[in-house]
């Protein structure tokens, strides 16, 4: 059951996209989600869908593994696109029963649905395309100029890392516990929801403990190393652009440039209206 | 009476480029009263292949039979398989969570909705048995040394009154003493109680003494299945998967090499003493 979460998960396949700087892919995926807002006609939306296609495409992830972190919000998906229809007002289109669904509704939830499934779509693939540690690395990098307004950049990537680190472990450490209290003859699944909430002691106890144990020991680990955070500390591996990160730069910036160009073309449904009158 | 496992195999995050085979097609029984050893190099799939004998770990493919009806049946009520296929996990100590170790060692025969009389009784045999003094019974089990959490921690699962006990390295981590206080506990509750065993080692030694069938697990598969004293003729065999023989079986094959013939594959030092000594007057 644990195992289906994929936010954050990495699938290696090795491809170019998986090559890329980090910097690059923070980068693009947040100009992705600034961009989607602003996608106002269906061209942009097929734009912004053929961009992303080819970048999955390019990533080599199956499909399949992409689609799977949309079944976690299947349910707010649905819901935000059935209310956006029914309670945008305009030119009436179907009245059922109570409901009247508007011309304006139909759009306005269709695009609210795009939106939302490509922003899903663009930011699990970083996280799928990126390993959490190159991510902190790239957020360490991009934030560096911050360090001169005294704000701690390195602890922060230091912590983000090392959270990111204990997610699958404190996972694997759950589903270890649940099966050692079920061994004993635990139930997690009946029970009302007083019970069920007291069900959950026996694994928060021991998983706390075991939280905080080996936060101790990762802390003495670290200072066996002499780990003294920031000052005169080096790297292994220096982010450093290559050519295909300025390429990657380039289509970045021609992608956005047509996006925000279409805004200013006349919608396809405007066009067939200009040709029928 | 039995558990009779039938061509399991298990995959790891099937589906996903992560997907690994832990368990390949494994198939044995086990029989009421049998003290069994379950040894492998490490990764070798021993704590996977357990947690299917108790319905923990659904198969990918073959089954679990207990006392011939299929364990992942619909029908089938994994709780009461879980009561009678007692199960301890390596390192145990890490699931304890209650305020007092008796507290600790009743959740197991709470669930099981018995009496009071009843979980009283029941607790404490199991207290006795695993040698936890009374002393303790009313303090935190996070004040205990290593040592007692594990037993107490073990005692939580006998307090359900298992038919089979597995036991996943239960030593580990323990001190020769309390090594041997624990697996002969364990060897007597078979004794008086008939209930099976299965000991999940690293140790020759452990296993040589106590485990009357030896199995031996590589890379997921299972390669022997017999007594220790036959296995541990494989002498090479055991060493090229990452194991090894008892050190003083070694010794007895050492002994071969220069020409010292004892009758028999040698497993516990007394066994080499008698051998010796019997040796000695053939010799007179
Ligand atoms: N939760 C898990 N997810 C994915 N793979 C796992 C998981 N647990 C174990 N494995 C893999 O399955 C294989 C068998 O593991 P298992 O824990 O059963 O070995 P073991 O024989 O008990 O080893 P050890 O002697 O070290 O305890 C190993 O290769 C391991 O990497
Ligand atoms: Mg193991």
């Amino acid at each position: 059951m644990l195992r289906d979460i994929t936010i954050g998960q990495y699938y290696p396949s090795g491809s170019i996209i998986h090559k890329l700087d980090p910097r690059v892919k923070i980068v693009s995926t947040l100009v992705f989600i600034v961009l989607l807002f602003l996608v106002k006609t269906f061209i942009g939306f097929a734009l912004a869908i053929l961009f992303l296609g080819s970048v999955v495409r390019l990533s080599k992830v199956p499909l399949k593994f992409i689609l799977r972190g949309l079944k976690a919000i299947m349910f707010l998906l649905m819901f935000t696109v059935i209310l956006n229809m029914l309670m945008t007002k305009g030119e009436v289109w179907l009245r059922l029963w109570i409901f009247t669904i508007t011309k304006q509704g139909v759009y306005q939830a269709l695009f609210i649905g795009l939106r939302l499934v490509l922003l899903i779509i663009g930011s699990s693939l970083m996280t799928l395309t990126t390993t959490p540690i190159e991510l902190t690395d790239g957020i360490e990098r991009l934030m560096r100029p911050l360090k001169k307004l005294h704000v701690p950049v390195h602890d922060i990537a230091m912590m983000m890392s090392i959270a990111l680190r204990f997610i699958p472990i404190l996972l694997e450490e759950t589903d270890k516990i649940m099966k050692a209290q079920m061994a004993r003859g635990a139930d997690f699944e009946s029970g009302r929801l007083i019970q069920r909430a007291k069900a959950m002691i026996p694994i928060l106890v021991p998983l706390f403990l075991s939280a905080f144990r080996r936060a101790g020991e990762l802390a003495t680990a670290m200072e066996a190393r002499c780990y003294r955070g920031d000052s005169g500390r080096t790297r292994m591996k220096e982010l450093k652009y290559k050519k295909r990160d300025y390429i990657a730069y380039l289509v970045l910036i021609l992608f956005a440039a047509l996006l925000i160009a279409t805004r200013h073309l006349p919608d396809i449904p405007a066009i067939i209206r200009s040709l029928m009158s | 009476m039995s558990i009779e496992v039938k061509n399991l195999t298990y995959w790891y995050d099937a589906g996903t480029p992560y997907s690994k085979k832990a368990v390949d097609d494994v198939s044995f029984t086990v029989e009421k009263g049998e003290f069994i050893g379950l040894i492998g190099h490490t990764g070798s799939g021993k704590s996977t292949l357990i947690q299917h004998l108790n319905g923990l770990i659904r198969p990918t493919s073959g089954t679990v039979l207990y006392n011939g009806t299929d364990i992942f049946a619909k029908e089938t009520d994994l709780r009461q398989i879980r009561q009678k296929v007692g199960l301890v996990f390596q390192y145990p100590e890490h699931q304890l969570f209650e305020m007092t170790v008796r507290k600790d060692v009743e959740f197991g025969p709470r669930n099981l909705h018995l009496p009071q009389e009843e979980i009283d009784r029941r607790v404490e045999q199991a207290l006795h048995v695993v040698g936890l003094p009374e002393s303790v019974w009313e303090k935190s089990p996070f004040e205990l040394s290593g040592g007692q959490k594990r037993r107490a921690a073990i005692a939580g699962v006998l307090a359900m009154e298992p038919e089979y006990l597995i036991l996943d390295e239960p030593t580990a981590g323990l001190d020769p003493k309390g090594r041997d206080e624990i697996l002969s506990q364990i060897e007597s509750l078979r004794d008086t109680l008939g209930l099976a065993v299965i000991l999940v080692s690293h140790s020759m030694e452990d296993v040589a003494r106590y485990v009357d069938r030896l199995i031996v697990m590589a890379e997921g598969q299972k390669r022997y299945d017999d007594t220790p004293r036959e296995v541990f003729t494989h002498v090479f065999d055991l060493i090229s998967i990452g194991l090894g023989i008892p050190q003083i079986t070694e010794l007895n094959e050492r002994l071969k090499e220069h020409g010292f013939q004892l009758p028999k594959t040698i497993l516990t030092v007394e066994e080499m003493r008698d051998a010796l000594i019997e040796g000695g007057q053939i010799h007179a």
